[in-house]
């Protein structure tokens, strides 16, 4: 063992300058390695920070392209919802027929006026802002009945929940043409139907009579002029 | 060391024992039912009784009774709208009760629709005899009744109050007696239930408004619905018709063993 060191050293001294070139290849091809490795990894950051950022952006792109239609879509948030805690009431001096003549419009109406023995007429209005009608009520009391009528502009945006209480499975009817949903209970019925842009409630406060309540609401279209 | 432990501990325990004794009677106060604003509420629930047959028997006062709404401005005034509806129901057997006005239509004896003059005058006073919104939203059972009486004896009537609620329920025997001698009752009541029934040929429908707060309200009439099957007769149900104070639906029919019931009474007045 020896022996061969001296051989190894004898041969290295011999041959110094080319092992001494050879060393410095050998340095240089390392570090170039390892200048060439630290570039790699920096390309391979490089593409995982790409990578990642393409995938960021198609999770963001996939949840707005699904939440972005349910919140710009109108949502029950965009209804005004209308109930006993943000409108009042206060009985006016001038009729339901007086109202609707005002409006220009064709409003039906119950001719009950001359015959009648009471006629109370209510305006129900926004508490928030008192000048907002949100719809006229007529109360009127003829030939022993009470029969309570309210008129609203139909609004999709606009539920008012005093009147619209949930009758479960309402029957209709066709009266002039026109579909009138009831429910008819042990002492009363509520009616409701839509005619020309406008919503109205007749409910019948002490009869659930089919035939007086349709021939009241029949009577409601010889009102239109 | 654990001495001092000792005494932290009989400390803390004297501070706690302390503070709830602070606690207590505060809580007694705050425990006394206070009736106000209630919003009521349709729901899409209903109950369905199907039956081979059945028998109703429906009764109410004679002309039925006032059903009246809040005015504007009065906040928590369900006291205040039952104390006018029971104002009015007497006028018609106690003249001059709201001075200048009568509740009903002398041609047939219904009681009037809400106007806009008197009824509001009326539901105004009975709103300060009772002070409500004084001693806390609203008013409480105390507060009402002797608002009520002060506002009749203001007028030279006596008014009293006899109790129709037995154990849970009320008495059913009681209020068809008060019904038939045309007597209104009034109710106190926390968060439940009134229904309006329909008919089918084979079942009713009970459909569901829930009042969702405490709540007076008059009673002004009485339902009972046997139903009956191929086994004979399975259910009795039992009601009170009600005026609610509500726009929504202003009467409807309150079960007398409902488990919201705080107290009830029939109201005389002499």
């Amino acid at each position: 063992m020896v022996e061969k060191d001296k051989e190894v050293l004898q041969i290295e001294e011999k041959y110094k300058d080319e092992f001494d070139s050879l060393y410095d290849r050998i340095h240089v091809q390392v570090e170039e390695n390892i200048v060439k490795q630290a570039q790699l990894r920096k390309k391979r950051k490089q593409l995982s920070i790409r990578l990642s950022s393409i995938a960021v952006a198609l999770v963001l792109v996939i949840s707005l392209s699904v939440v972005l239609p349910i919140v710009l879509q109108p949502s029950d948030d965009t209804i005004l919802r209308y109930n006993d805690m943000n409108i009042q009431s206060e009985v006016v001096d001038y009729t339901l027929k007086d109202y609707i003549q005002s409006l220009g419009d064709h409003v039906l109406y119950l001719d009950w006026y001359e015959t009648a023995d009471d006629c109370i007429t209510t305006r129900y209005y926004d508490v928030e802002n008192t000048k907002t009608t949100v719809f006229m009520q007529e109360k009127i009391f003829n030939e022993g009945y009470t029969v309570e009528i309210s008129v609203l502009k139909k609004d999709d945006k606009i539920i008012v929940e005093t009147l619209e209480t949930d009758w479960g499975e309402p029957k209709s009817i066709k009266i002039n043409d026109v579909e009138v949903l009831y429910k008819s209970y042990i002492d009363k019925c509520n009616t409701k139907f839509v005619y020309e842009g406008y919503t109205y409630y007749l409910y019948f406060l002490d009869t659930a009579d089919m035939d007086f309540i349709t021939a009241t609401i029949e009577s409601m279209f010889n009102t239109v002029e | 060391m654990k001495k001092l432990k000792y005494v932290a501990l009989i400390l803390v325990l004297i501070a706690g024992v302390t503070l709830f004794g602070a606690w207590s009677p505060i809580q007694a106060e705050e425990t006394e039912i206070r009736y106000a604003d209630a919003p009521i509420v349709s729901s899409i629930a209903s109950e369905t009784i199907y039956y081979t047959s059945k028998e109703m028997t429906l009764v109410q006062t004679a002309g039925g009774a006032p059903t009246y709404t809040a005015t504007a401005n009065l906040t928590n005034s369900c006291g205040a709208v039952a104390g006018s509806e029971i104002v009015a129901f007497y006028d018609k057997y106690y003249p001059e009760l709201i001075p200048g006005w009568d509740s009903y239509y002398t041609s047939n004896g219904k009681y009037r629709i809400q106007e806009g003059t008197y009824v509001p005058a009326v539901m105004k006073e009975l709103y300060t005899l009772m002070q409500t919104n004084v001693n806390g939203s609203g008013t409480s059972e105390a507060e009402f009744k002797s608002g009520l009486q002060t506002y009749f004896s203001n007028r030279n009537y006596s008014l009293s109050y006899q109790n129709v609620k037995s154990g849970s329920s009320m008495n059913f025997d009681a209020c068809k007696a008060a019904v038939d001698a045309n007597k209104v009752m009034v109710l106190f009541i926390t968060p439940g239930n009134v229904y309006n029934i329909s008919e089918e040929s084979d079942h009713d429908v009970f459909d569901i408004y829930t009042i969702t707060g405490n709540h007076i309200m008059i009673a002004f009439g009485y339902l009972e619905m046997k139903y009956y099957n191929a086994s004979g007769l399975f259910l009795t149900e039992r009601f009170v018709k009600v005026a609610t104070g509500h726009p929504m639906t202003t009467t409807g029919y309150y079960r007398i063993n409902s488990s919201n019931l705080e107290a009830a009474y029939i109201v005389n007045v002499g």
